[in-house]
Protein backbone atom coordinates (compact mmCIF):
# COMPACT_ATOMS: atom_id res chain seq x y z
CA UNK A 1 0.00 0.00 0.00
CA UNK A 2 2.96 2.30 1.12
CA UNK A 3 4.47 1.41 -1.87
CA UNK A 4 1.58 2.27 -4.27
CA UNK A 5 1.23 5.44 -2.59
CA UNK A 6 4.62 6.60 -3.33
CA UNK A 7 4.09 5.57 -6.56
CA UNK A 8 1.30 7.81 -7.42
CA UNK A 9 3.31 10.21 -5.93
CA UNK A 10 6.71 10.13 -8.21
CA UNK A 11 3.94 9.51 -11.41
CA UNK A 12 2.22 12.91 -10.39
CA UNK A 13 5.79 15.16 -9.82
CA UNK A 14 7.13 13.63 -13.29
CA UNK A 15 3.68 14.24 -15.11
CA UNK A 16 3.35 18.31 -13.50
CA UNK A 17 7.21 18.92 -14.44
CA UNK A 18 6.61 17.76 -17.66
CA UNK A 19 3.35 20.39 -17.85
CA UNK A 20 5.03 22.93 -16.87
CA UNK A 21 7.79 23.13 -19.30
CA UNK A 22 5.35 22.23 -22.40
CA UNK A 23 3.73 25.55 -23.73
CA UNK A 24 1.64 24.70 -26.53
CA UNK A 25 -1.94 23.35 -25.34
CA UNK A 26 -2.46 20.35 -27.52
CA UNK A 27 0.10 18.52 -26.77
CA UNK A 28 0.09 19.67 -23.09
CA UNK A 29 -3.44 18.04 -23.43
CA UNK A 30 -2.19 15.05 -25.10
CA UNK A 31 0.57 14.33 -22.55
CA UNK A 32 -1.40 14.68 -19.09
CA UNK A 33 -4.54 12.20 -20.85
CA UNK A 34 -1.71 9.91 -21.67
CA UNK A 35 -0.69 9.98 -18.11
CA UNK A 36 -3.97 9.54 -16.66
CA UNK A 37 -5.09 6.71 -18.11
CA UNK A 38 -1.82 4.89 -17.67
CA UNK A 39 -2.00 5.72 -13.92
CA UNK A 40 -5.66 5.18 -13.61
CA UNK A 41 -6.09 2.17 -15.67
CA UNK A 42 -8.97 3.23 -17.80
CA UNK A 43 -10.25 2.91 -21.00
CA UNK A 44 -10.62 6.19 -21.88
CA UNK A 45 -9.89 9.59 -21.23
CA UNK A 46 -11.53 12.67 -22.88
CA UNK A 47 -10.93 16.65 -22.29
CA UNK A 48 -14.09 18.79 -22.91
CA UNK A 49 -12.23 22.27 -23.41
CA UNK A 50 -14.36 25.65 -22.85
CA UNK A 51 -14.66 26.76 -26.49
CA UNK A 52 -15.92 30.85 -26.23
CA UNK A 53 -16.99 31.22 -30.06
CA UNK A 54 -18.93 28.21 -29.61
CA UNK A 55 -20.76 28.63 -25.98
CA UNK A 56 -20.16 25.13 -25.34
CA UNK A 57 -17.57 22.19 -24.26
CA UNK A 58 -15.76 21.00 -27.21
CA UNK A 59 -13.95 17.46 -26.73
CA UNK A 60 -10.24 18.83 -27.34
CA UNK A 61 -8.16 15.33 -27.49
CA UNK A 62 -9.30 11.96 -26.03
CA UNK A 63 -7.36 8.95 -25.75
CA UNK A 64 -8.00 5.27 -25.06
CA UNK A 65 -10.00 2.68 -26.70
CA UNK A 66 -11.26 2.29 -30.42
CA UNK A 67 -14.81 3.37 -30.14
CA UNK A 68 -14.78 4.50 -26.46
CA UNK A 69 -12.95 7.70 -26.80
CA UNK A 70 -14.25 10.52 -28.24
CA UNK A 71 -12.91 11.99 -31.57
CA UNK A 72 -11.17 15.33 -31.53
CA UNK A 73 -13.35 18.13 -32.12
CA UNK A 74 -16.64 15.49 -32.94
CA UNK A 75 -18.87 15.55 -29.60
CA UNK A 76 -20.14 18.70 -27.71
CA UNK A 77 -21.87 19.40 -24.30
CA UNK A 78 -23.62 22.91 -23.70
CA UNK A 79 -23.40 24.95 -20.86
CA UNK A 80 -27.28 23.30 -19.64
CA UNK A 81 -25.73 20.13 -19.75
CA UNK A 82 -26.66 18.60 -16.35
CA UNK A 83 -22.44 17.59 -15.48
CA UNK A 84 -21.69 21.46 -16.12
CA UNK A 85 -25.04 22.38 -13.92
CA UNK A 86 -23.59 20.43 -10.98
CA UNK A 87 -20.32 21.64 -10.69
CA UNK A 88 -21.04 25.62 -11.74
CA UNK A 89 -24.59 25.67 -10.63
CA UNK A 90 -24.71 26.86 -7.24
CA UNK A 91 -28.59 26.89 -6.63
CA UNK A 92 -28.15 22.82 -6.38
CA UNK A 93 -25.63 23.80 -3.34
CA UNK A 94 -23.36 20.96 -3.85
CA UNK A 95 -20.64 21.49 -1.87
CA UNK A 96 -16.84 21.84 -3.96
CA UNK A 97 -15.56 19.18 -5.17
CA UNK A 98 -12.68 17.58 -7.24
CA UNK A 99 -14.50 14.63 -9.32
CA UNK A 100 -17.89 13.48 -9.28
CA UNK A 101 -18.28 9.58 -9.55
CA UNK A 102 -20.70 8.06 -11.30
CA UNK A 103 -21.33 5.53 -8.30
CA UNK A 104 -21.79 8.97 -6.05
CA UNK A 105 -25.00 9.95 -7.96
CA UNK A 106 -27.62 8.34 -5.13
CA UNK A 107 -30.71 6.94 -6.60
CA UNK A 108 -33.21 9.51 -5.68
CA UNK A 109 -36.28 10.62 -6.55
CA UNK A 110 -34.66 14.12 -7.37
CA UNK A 111 -35.01 14.33 -11.51
CA UNK A 112 -31.89 16.02 -11.54
CA UNK A 113 -30.02 12.93 -10.10
CA UNK A 114 -31.61 10.86 -13.08
CA UNK A 115 -30.62 13.32 -15.65
CA UNK A 116 -26.91 13.55 -14.03
CA UNK A 117 -26.68 9.79 -14.05
CA UNK A 118 -28.11 9.40 -17.75
CA UNK A 119 -25.07 12.21 -19.35
CA UNK A 120 -22.83 9.72 -17.28
CA UNK A 121 -24.05 6.62 -19.10
CA UNK A 122 -24.56 8.77 -22.44
CA UNK A 123 -21.07 9.40 -22.37
CA UNK A 124 -20.08 5.94 -21.05
CA UNK A 125 -18.03 7.39 -18.43
CA UNK A 126 -17.55 6.58 -15.14
CA UNK A 127 -15.66 9.71 -13.65
CA UNK A 128 -15.91 13.16 -14.19
CA UNK A 129 -13.26 15.88 -13.41
CA UNK A 130 -14.15 19.38 -13.52
CA UNK A 131 -11.34 22.02 -13.70
CA UNK A 132 -11.73 25.76 -12.60
CA UNK A 133 -9.98 29.09 -13.21
CA UNK A 134 -11.12 32.26 -11.09
CA UNK A 135 -14.29 30.31 -10.47
CA UNK A 136 -14.85 29.36 -14.04
CA UNK A 137 -15.06 26.29 -15.20
CA UNK A 138 -12.47 26.07 -18.37
CA UNK A 139 -12.92 22.24 -18.95
CA UNK A 140 -14.30 18.91 -17.75
CA UNK A 141 -12.33 15.89 -17.80
CA UNK A 142 -14.52 12.33 -19.05
CA UNK A 143 -12.94 9.08 -17.29
CA UNK A 144 -13.94 5.62 -18.69
CA UNK A 145 -14.32 2.78 -16.41
CA UNK A 146 -11.01 0.80 -15.27
CA UNK A 147 -10.15 -1.50 -17.50
CA UNK A 148 -10.21 -5.04 -14.50
CA UNK A 149 -13.86 -3.26 -13.85
CA UNK A 150 -13.33 -2.31 -10.26
CA UNK A 151 -14.15 0.93 -8.36
CA UNK A 152 -11.61 3.43 -8.22
CA UNK A 153 -9.18 2.98 -4.94
CA UNK A 154 -8.43 5.56 -2.72
CA UNK A 155 -5.19 6.28 -4.35
CA UNK A 156 -6.86 6.87 -7.48
CA UNK A 157 -9.26 9.31 -6.20
CA UNK A 158 -6.66 11.25 -4.55
CA UNK A 159 -4.67 11.65 -8.25
CA UNK A 160 -8.21 12.61 -8.99
CA UNK A 161 -7.94 15.43 -6.84
CA UNK A 162 -4.85 16.82 -7.62
CA UNK A 163 -4.60 16.19 -11.49
CA UNK A 164 -7.70 18.94 -11.79
CA UNK A 165 -5.51 21.71 -10.47
CA UNK A 166 -2.11 20.71 -12.37
CA UNK A 167 -4.25 20.48 -15.38
CA UNK A 168 -6.06 24.46 -15.18
CA UNK A 169 -2.40 25.45 -14.06
CA UNK A 170 -0.80 23.69 -16.88
CA UNK A 171 -3.42 25.38 -19.40
CA UNK A 172 -3.10 28.70 -18.02
CA UNK A 173 0.46 28.11 -18.77
CA UNK A 174 0.35 26.78 -22.14
CA UNK A 175 -2.02 29.82 -22.88
CA UNK A 176 -0.04 32.78 -21.32
CA UNK A 177 2.97 31.41 -23.67
CA UNK A 178 0.75 31.13 -27.02
CA UNK A 179 -0.42 34.99 -26.27
CA UNK A 180 2.85 36.15 -25.69
CA UNK A 181 3.86 34.77 -29.06
CA UNK A 182 1.49 36.22 -30.83
CA UNK A 183 1.36 39.57 -28.92
CA UNK A 184 4.88 39.21 -30.37
CA UNK A 185 4.32 38.57 -33.64
CA UNK A 186 1.55 41.34 -33.35
CA UNK A 187 4.16 43.78 -32.20
CA UNK A 188 6.77 42.58 -35.33
CA UNK A 189 3.83 43.65 -37.81
CA UNK A 190 3.51 46.96 -36.38
CA UNK A 191 7.59 47.40 -36.54
CA UNK A 192 7.54 46.36 -40.24
CA UNK A 193 4.51 48.38 -40.89
CA UNK A 194 6.12 51.58 -39.72
CA UNK A 195 9.08 50.87 -41.17
CA UNK A 196 6.96 50.94 -45.09
CA UNK A 197 5.41 53.79 -43.68
CA UNK A 198 8.47 55.64 -43.13
CA UNK A 199 10.17 54.31 -46.46
CA UNK A 200 7.09 56.12 -48.04
CA UNK A 201 7.82 59.43 -46.98
CA UNK A 202 10.65 59.87 -48.64
CA UNK A 203 9.32 59.03 -51.95
CA UNK A 204 6.36 61.23 -51.58
CA UNK A 205 9.24 63.82 -51.48
CA UNK A 206 12.00 62.47 -54.12
CA UNK A 207 9.55 62.54 -57.00
CA UNK A 208 12.72 61.04 -58.97
CA UNK A 209 13.08 57.66 -56.71
CA UNK A 210 9.46 56.67 -56.83
CA UNK A 211 9.70 52.81 -56.86
CA UNK A 212 13.87 52.76 -56.27
CA UNK A 213 13.51 51.82 -52.56
CA UNK A 214 11.28 48.82 -53.18
CA UNK A 215 13.89 47.64 -56.41
CA UNK A 216 16.89 48.27 -53.93
CA UNK A 217 15.56 46.22 -51.14
CA UNK A 218 14.68 43.15 -53.94
CA UNK A 219 17.98 43.30 -55.13
CA UNK A 220 19.95 43.43 -51.95
CA UNK A 221 17.96 40.59 -50.32
CA UNK A 222 18.76 38.38 -54.00
CA UNK A 223 22.37 39.36 -53.70
CA UNK A 224 22.25 38.24 -49.95
CA UNK A 225 20.60 35.15 -50.75
CA UNK A 226 23.49 34.12 -53.25
CA UNK A 227 26.01 35.36 -50.11
CA UNK A 228 24.81 33.13 -48.05
CA UNK A 229 24.61 30.45 -50.64
CA UNK A 230 27.96 30.61 -51.13
CA UNK A 231 28.67 30.67 -47.53
CA UNK A 232 29.80 34.25 -46.89
CA UNK A 233 27.89 35.06 -44.05
CA UNK A 234 29.22 34.19 -41.54
CA UNK A 235 29.62 34.76 -37.16
CA UNK A 236 26.10 36.12 -37.40
CA UNK A 237 22.59 35.29 -37.33
CA UNK A 238 21.30 34.82 -40.51
CA UNK A 239 17.58 35.43 -39.67
CA UNK A 240 18.12 38.21 -38.23
CA UNK A 241 20.74 39.47 -41.26
CA UNK A 242 18.24 39.45 -43.56
CA UNK A 243 15.83 41.12 -41.39
CA UNK A 244 18.10 44.46 -40.70
CA UNK A 245 19.06 43.96 -44.48
CA UNK A 246 15.26 44.76 -45.50
CA UNK A 247 15.15 47.17 -43.07
CA UNK A 248 17.89 49.25 -43.95
CA UNK A 249 17.24 48.55 -47.47
CA UNK A 250 13.69 50.09 -47.10
CA UNK A 251 15.21 53.24 -45.34
CA UNK A 252 18.72 53.51 -46.89
CA UNK A 253 17.34 56.93 -48.36
CA UNK A 254 15.32 58.20 -45.80
CA UNK A 255 17.45 61.14 -45.10
CA UNK A 256 16.72 63.12 -48.14
CA UNK A 257 13.72 64.07 -46.31
CA UNK A 258 16.14 66.66 -44.83
CA UNK A 259 17.68 67.41 -48.18
CA UNK A 260 15.95 70.61 -49.93
CA UNK A 261 13.13 69.49 -52.46
CA UNK A 262 15.27 72.09 -55.16
CA UNK A 263 17.92 69.73 -55.16
CA UNK A 264 16.78 66.30 -54.79
CA UNK A 265 13.58 67.14 -57.70
CA UNK A 266 16.44 69.70 -59.87
CA UNK A 267 16.53 68.34 -63.57
CA UNK A 268 19.83 69.32 -64.43
CA UNK A 269 22.93 68.00 -63.21
CA UNK A 270 23.88 69.08 -59.74
CA UNK A 271 26.38 71.72 -58.82
CA UNK A 272 29.75 71.03 -56.73
CA UNK A 273 28.33 72.39 -53.74
CA UNK A 274 24.77 70.84 -53.87
CA UNK A 275 25.84 67.42 -54.31
CA UNK A 276 27.76 68.21 -50.96
CA UNK A 277 24.61 68.86 -49.79
CA UNK A 278 23.08 66.03 -51.16
CA UNK A 279 26.08 63.55 -49.15
CA UNK A 280 24.98 64.62 -45.84
CA UNK A 281 21.32 62.91 -46.98
CA UNK A 282 23.29 59.05 -44.94
CA UNK A 283 23.83 60.70 -42.16
CA UNK A 284 20.71 62.73 -41.90
CA UNK A 285 18.85 59.28 -42.48
CA UNK A 286 21.31 57.42 -39.58
CA UNK A 287 20.38 60.56 -36.95
CA UNK A 288 16.61 59.48 -37.78
CA UNK A 289 16.80 56.17 -37.09
CA UNK A 290 19.18 56.65 -34.29
CA UNK A 291 15.84 57.24 -31.83
CA UNK A 292 14.87 53.49 -32.12
CA UNK A 293 16.85 50.99 -30.27
CA UNK A 294 15.90 48.38 -33.14
CA UNK A 295 17.32 50.30 -35.98
CA UNK A 296 20.91 49.74 -34.41
CA UNK A 297 22.16 47.39 -37.25
CA UNK A 298 20.07 48.97 -40.16
CA UNK A 299 21.85 52.20 -39.18
CA UNK A 300 24.48 50.81 -40.17
CA UNK A 301 23.57 50.03 -43.56
CA UNK A 302 21.96 53.41 -44.21
CA UNK A 303 25.39 55.34 -42.68
CA UNK A 304 27.51 53.65 -44.86
CA UNK A 305 26.03 52.76 -48.24
CA UNK A 306 28.04 55.57 -49.99
CA UNK A 307 31.24 54.34 -48.93
CA UNK A 308 33.58 52.81 -51.24
CA UNK A 309 35.66 49.17 -50.65
CA UNK A 310 38.56 51.64 -51.91
CA UNK A 311 38.10 53.75 -48.76
CA UNK A 312 37.52 56.77 -51.19
CA UNK A 313 33.25 56.90 -50.43
CA UNK A 314 31.73 59.03 -47.53
CA UNK A 315 30.80 59.95 -44.90
CA UNK A 316 34.24 58.17 -43.18
CA UNK A 317 35.87 56.86 -45.81
CA UNK A 318 35.95 53.61 -44.28
CA UNK A 319 37.57 51.01 -46.10
CA UNK A 320 36.89 47.30 -46.94
CA UNK A 321 35.99 44.94 -44.46
CA UNK A 322 35.53 48.11 -41.88
CA UNK A 323 32.41 49.09 -43.98
CA UNK A 324 29.36 47.02 -42.19
CA UNK A 325 28.08 44.29 -44.51
CA UNK A 326 25.28 45.26 -44.85
CA UNK A 327 26.35 48.71 -46.78
CA UNK A 328 28.34 46.78 -48.44
CA UNK A 329 25.58 44.89 -50.10
CA UNK A 330 23.10 48.07 -50.57
CA UNK A 331 26.21 49.88 -51.87
CA UNK A 332 25.81 47.29 -54.87
CA UNK A 333 22.03 47.09 -55.31
CA UNK A 334 21.82 50.98 -55.24
CA UNK A 335 24.09 51.83 -57.57
CA UNK A 336 22.54 49.28 -59.72
CA UNK A 337 18.94 50.64 -59.53
CA UNK A 338 20.75 54.69 -59.90
CA UNK A 339 22.42 53.57 -63.73
CA UNK A 340 19.27 51.28 -64.99
CA UNK A 341 16.31 54.10 -63.99
CA UNK A 342 15.94 57.21 -66.02
CA UNK A 343 17.21 60.35 -64.53
CA UNK A 344 15.90 63.85 -65.96
CA UNK A 345 20.15 64.84 -66.83
CA UNK A 346 20.86 61.13 -68.32
CA UNK A 347 19.65 58.03 -69.63
CA UNK A 348 19.54 54.99 -68.25
CA UNK A 349 21.83 52.31 -68.67
CA UNK A 350 21.04 49.31 -70.06
CA UNK A 351 20.98 46.36 -68.64
CA UNK A 352 24.13 44.67 -69.53
CA UNK A 353 26.01 47.96 -69.53
CA UNK A 354 25.43 48.45 -65.65
CA UNK A 355 26.22 44.91 -64.74
CA UNK A 356 29.41 45.36 -66.66
CA UNK A 357 30.12 48.47 -64.90
CA UNK A 358 29.47 46.92 -61.05
CA UNK A 359 31.95 43.93 -62.71
CA UNK A 360 34.69 46.58 -63.28
CA UNK A 361 33.77 48.31 -59.98
CA UNK A 362 34.86 45.02 -58.08
CA UNK A 363 37.37 46.04 -55.15
CA UNK A 364 37.38 49.34 -56.29
CA UNK A 365 34.01 50.69 -55.51
CA UNK A 366 32.54 47.46 -54.32
CA UNK A 367 33.43 44.49 -52.35
CA UNK A 368 34.76 41.46 -54.57
CA UNK A 369 32.62 38.86 -53.01
CA UNK A 370 29.23 40.72 -53.11
CA UNK A 371 30.11 41.46 -56.43
CA UNK A 372 30.45 37.95 -57.39
CA UNK A 373 27.36 37.41 -55.48
CA UNK A 374 25.55 39.68 -57.52
CA UNK A 375 26.51 38.37 -60.83
CA UNK A 376 25.94 34.92 -59.90
CA UNK A 377 22.02 36.13 -59.28
CA UNK A 378 22.26 38.03 -62.22
CA UNK A 379 23.38 34.69 -64.35
CA UNK A 380 20.49 32.87 -62.38
CA UNK A 381 17.71 35.33 -63.36
CA UNK A 382 17.06 36.83 -60.22
CA UNK A 383 18.20 40.37 -61.29
CA UNK B 1 -32.59 -2.25 -37.65
CA UNK B 2 -29.90 -1.64 -39.40
CA UNK B 3 -27.38 1.39 -39.94
CA UNK B 4 -24.13 2.12 -41.97
CA UNK B 5 -22.14 4.68 -40.63
CA UNK B 6 -19.91 6.53 -43.01
CA UNK B 7 -17.03 8.82 -42.31
CA UNK B 8 -13.59 9.63 -43.20
CA UNK B 9 -11.96 9.47 -39.92
CA UNK B 10 -11.65 6.07 -38.31
CA UNK B 11 -12.25 7.61 -34.94
CA UNK B 12 -15.50 8.70 -35.74
CA UNK B 13 -16.97 5.89 -37.26
CA UNK B 14 -16.00 3.75 -34.50
CA UNK B 15 -17.20 5.90 -32.05
CA UNK B 16 -20.57 6.17 -33.52
CA UNK B 17 -20.68 2.49 -34.54
CA UNK B 18 -20.30 2.00 -30.53
CA UNK B 19 -22.74 4.65 -29.52
CA UNK B 20 -25.47 3.06 -31.64
CA UNK B 21 -24.84 -0.68 -30.82
CA UNK B 22 -25.33 0.39 -27.42
CA UNK B 23 -28.66 1.60 -28.04
CA UNK B 24 -29.67 -1.53 -29.15
CA UNK B 25 -28.88 -1.18 -33.08
CA UNK B 26 -27.06 -2.78 -35.70
CA UNK B 27 -24.10 -0.87 -36.88
CA UNK B 28 -21.67 -1.19 -39.83
CA UNK B 29 -18.48 1.28 -40.71
CA UNK B 30 -17.22 2.74 -43.62
CA UNK B 31 -14.53 5.21 -43.85
CA UNK B 32 -14.77 6.08 -48.12
CA UNK B 33 -17.33 7.25 -50.13
CA UNK B 34 -16.27 4.10 -52.55
CA UNK B 35 -16.07 1.28 -49.56
CA UNK B 36 -19.79 2.86 -48.20
CA UNK B 37 -21.37 1.82 -52.04
CA UNK B 38 -19.53 -1.26 -51.37
CA UNK B 39 -20.78 -2.33 -48.07
CA UNK B 40 -24.13 -0.76 -48.76
CA UNK B 41 -24.60 -3.50 -51.35
CA UNK B 42 -23.84 -5.85 -49.27
CA UNK B 43 -25.18 -4.80 -45.74
CA UNK B 44 -28.35 -2.94 -47.24
CA UNK B 45 -28.94 -0.70 -44.43
CA UNK B 46 -32.23 0.67 -43.11
CA UNK B 47 -30.33 4.11 -42.13
CA UNK B 48 -27.49 5.55 -43.30
CA UNK B 49 -25.25 8.20 -41.35
CA UNK B 50 -23.38 9.87 -43.82
CA UNK B 51 -20.59 12.67 -43.80
CA UNK B 52 -20.77 15.37 -46.17
CA UNK B 53 -17.18 15.92 -46.60
CA UNK B 54 -14.94 13.08 -47.77
CA UNK B 55 -11.67 12.64 -49.97
CA UNK B 56 -12.56 10.54 -52.50
CA UNK B 57 -16.33 10.66 -53.15
CA UNK B 58 -18.49 13.63 -50.94
CA UNK B 59 -21.61 12.08 -48.90
CA UNK B 60 -23.73 14.02 -51.52
CA UNK B 61 -22.49 11.63 -54.49
CA UNK B 62 -22.46 8.83 -51.97
CA UNK B 63 -26.30 9.37 -50.88
CA UNK B 64 -27.23 9.43 -54.86
CA UNK B 65 -25.36 6.42 -55.62
CA UNK B 66 -27.08 5.06 -52.44
CA UNK B 67 -30.44 5.65 -54.25
CA UNK B 68 -29.95 4.12 -57.78
CA UNK B 69 -29.52 0.84 -55.49
CA UNK B 70 -32.23 1.39 -52.78
CA UNK B 71 -34.78 4.45 -53.58
CA UNK B 72 -36.08 4.02 -50.47
CA UNK B 73 -33.03 4.44 -48.16
CA UNK B 74 -33.35 6.98 -45.33
CA UNK B 75 -29.72 8.94 -44.90
CA UNK B 76 -28.74 11.53 -41.38
CA UNK B 77 -26.26 13.90 -43.00
CA UNK B 78 -23.43 14.50 -40.89
CA UNK B 79 -21.60 17.86 -41.46
CA UNK B 80 -19.43 20.53 -40.57
CA UNK B 81 -20.66 24.15 -39.54
CA UNK B 82 -18.63 25.54 -42.91
CA UNK B 83 -20.97 22.91 -45.17
CA UNK B 84 -24.75 24.59 -44.86
CA UNK B 85 -24.81 24.62 -48.14
CA UNK B 86 -24.15 21.19 -48.91
CA UNK B 87 -27.15 20.21 -46.36
CA UNK B 88 -30.02 21.80 -48.46
CA UNK B 89 -28.44 19.93 -50.98
CA UNK B 90 -28.73 16.94 -48.96
CA UNK B 91 -32.02 17.65 -47.82
CA UNK B 92 -33.16 18.53 -51.76
CA UNK B 93 -31.92 14.94 -52.46
CA UNK B 94 -34.44 13.25 -49.88
CA UNK B 95 -31.86 13.38 -46.87
CA UNK B 96 -33.93 13.38 -43.25
CA UNK B 97 -32.17 15.48 -40.99
CA UNK B 98 -28.22 16.28 -40.72
CA UNK B 99 -25.98 17.01 -37.45
CA UNK B 100 -23.61 19.62 -37.20
CA UNK B 101 -20.40 19.04 -36.05
CA UNK B 102 -19.42 19.18 -32.61
CA UNK B 103 -22.77 17.48 -32.19
CA UNK B 104 -24.61 17.11 -29.01
CA UNK B 105 -24.67 13.69 -27.67
CA UNK B 106 -28.50 14.05 -26.53
CA UNK B 107 -29.02 15.41 -29.85
CA UNK B 108 -27.98 12.70 -31.57
CA UNK B 109 -29.59 10.34 -29.46
CA UNK B 110 -33.34 12.00 -29.75
CA UNK B 111 -33.04 12.02 -33.84
CA UNK B 112 -32.15 7.82 -33.59
CA UNK B 113 -35.41 7.59 -31.33
CA UNK B 114 -37.45 9.94 -32.99
CA UNK B 115 -36.12 8.58 -36.50
CA UNK B 116 -35.21 5.05 -36.31
CA UNK B 117 -36.26 3.51 -32.59
CA UNK B 118 -39.50 4.67 -32.96
CA UNK B 119 -39.68 2.80 -36.92
CA UNK B 120 -39.27 -0.38 -35.12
Amino acid sequence: MQGEQSGYRKELEKAAKQMILIHRVDTLVKIILRTTIRILRIEHASLLLFDESRNAYVAHTSRGKAGLKIPKGFTRISKENPIIRYFTDWRSQVPETDYLLLSQIKDSLDPFNEELKEQFLLHNIKACIPGFFRNKLIFVLFLGGKLDGRDFTAEELGFMSVLSSDIVMAIQNARLFQDLDEQLLKNKNLFLQTVFALSSAIEAKDLFTQGHTERVTHYSLTVATELKAMDKINGMDTKRFFENLRISSLLHDIGKIGIPEAILNKKDELSEEEREQMKKHSLIGARILSEVDEFYEPILGVKYHHERYDGTGYPDGLKGEGIPLIARVIAVADTFDAMTTHRPYRASFPKEEAISIIHKESGRQFDPAIVEAFLSACKKGGI
Amino acid sequence: MKILVVDDEVEVVDFLCNFIKRLGLDAEKATSGTEAIETFSRFRPDWVFLDVKMPDIDGLEVLKRMKEIDAGIKSIMITGKSDEMSVNDALNLGARDYLIKPIDLDELRTKIQTYILSEK
